[in-house]
């Protein structure tokens, strides 16, 4: 590694705080969930742990995974598992849960 | 030869294309493990609408206390091995190696965790099948999806530790250098290991506990 290079790098302590704060973020999240978990929510019960966790998904990809950092042809390629996805679950709540 | 130009390999014409194809790759092969997943979690959405109260039941059996260890330790996992593949970015070469066995070792200590909570799940018979436990029938589908998907999942783990194993020897060894790229998927797929199971732990372990 040249000289230059090594002056541009960020420092070993800098990888570990950038890294720790989505750490501690993500831990905060399933603290939340988990003290959720002891509240009555009723009907909201499922939504409301699935958000919490969506949020924690999102922080994951987002910066664990540098998913902002990806060129387009990858998040499509990313995107392209959501979508199918998304189309398996809209075909079989069209049926399941559409019955009389 | 510098380390950069022994990482390229064929057919790559320079080593950012060769990044960007095995980036490319690793994010295909995790498309089919979403709809790989996707699957038990519809099956799952499915069963659960139809027995809501059955698996409400069910789900108070599951142990919180191992699904919080368990969580904690591979959201800790994540973190080191994003230090790992950031550190192979800019070249800290010890420190990339010190966050891959830390990243093996957690793994290992997550899988030790499950075997404590099977241990404790078949203690207390809670595997479908004759002699189940629990009064209703419906509780075992919620306990069939339970082992299969926890199952599934640490069979993913498992394989991203030899994996995780592999690649650190190799690293140790200079066989495949910083710059190549396996690192970044390597990790990728460590990450997804951890989002299904940040998925897994409210449906199992969340829910239901009031």
């Amino acid at each position: 590694m040249s000289e230059q290079q090594s002056q541009q790098r960020p420092s070993r302590l800098k990888l570990w705080r950038d890294a720790g704060l989505i750490w501690f973020g993500l831990w905060s999240l399933f603290a939340v969930n988990v003290f959720l978990a002891y509240v009555p929510l009723g009907g909201a019960n499922v939504p409301v742990h699935m958000s919490v966790a969506f949020l924690m998904m999102v922080l994951l990809v987002g910066f664990f995974m540098d998913f902002k950092e990806h060129p387009a042809l990858l998040r499509f390629a990313a995107f392209a598992g959501v979508f199918w996805l998304i189309f398996m679950f809209v075909l079989t709540a069209s049926d399941y849960f559409t019955r009389q | 030869m510098s380390e950069a130009s022994t990482a390229l390999r064929e057919p790559w014409p320079d080593l950012a294309r060769q990044r960007e194809g095995v980036t490319f790759g690793i994010w295909i092969f995790l498309a089919t493990e979403v709809l790989f997943f996707g699957g038990l979690f519809l099956g799952y959405s499915v069963y659960r609408t139809l027995y809501t109260e059955a698996f409400r039941e069910a789900a108070k059996e599951t142990e919180i206390f191992f699904g919080s260890i368990n969580t904690v330790v591979l959201l800790t996992s994540s973190m080191t091995m994003t230090v790992a593949v950031r550190a192979a970015d800019h070249g800290y070469r010890r420190l990339t190696l010190i966050c891959l066995w830390v990243t093996l070792l957690l793994g290992l200590g997550f899988l030790t965790g499950k075997g404590f909570e099977y241990n404790d799940d078949l203690t207390k018979g809670l595997f479908p099948g004759p002699g189940f436990p629990l009064p209703q029938p419906q509780e075992q589908i919620f306990w069939a999806f339970y082992w299969v998907m926890t199952g599934v999942h640490a069979i993913h783990l498992s394989v991203g530790i030899g994996v995780v194993a592999v690649v650190a020897v190799q690293l140790q060894r200079t066989v495949i250098k910083l710059e190549s790229g396996t690192l970044t998927a390597v990790g990728l797929y460590w990450h997804f290991v951890d989002l299904i199971w940040i998925t897994l732990v409210p449906l199992i372990y969340l829910v239901d506990r009031p």
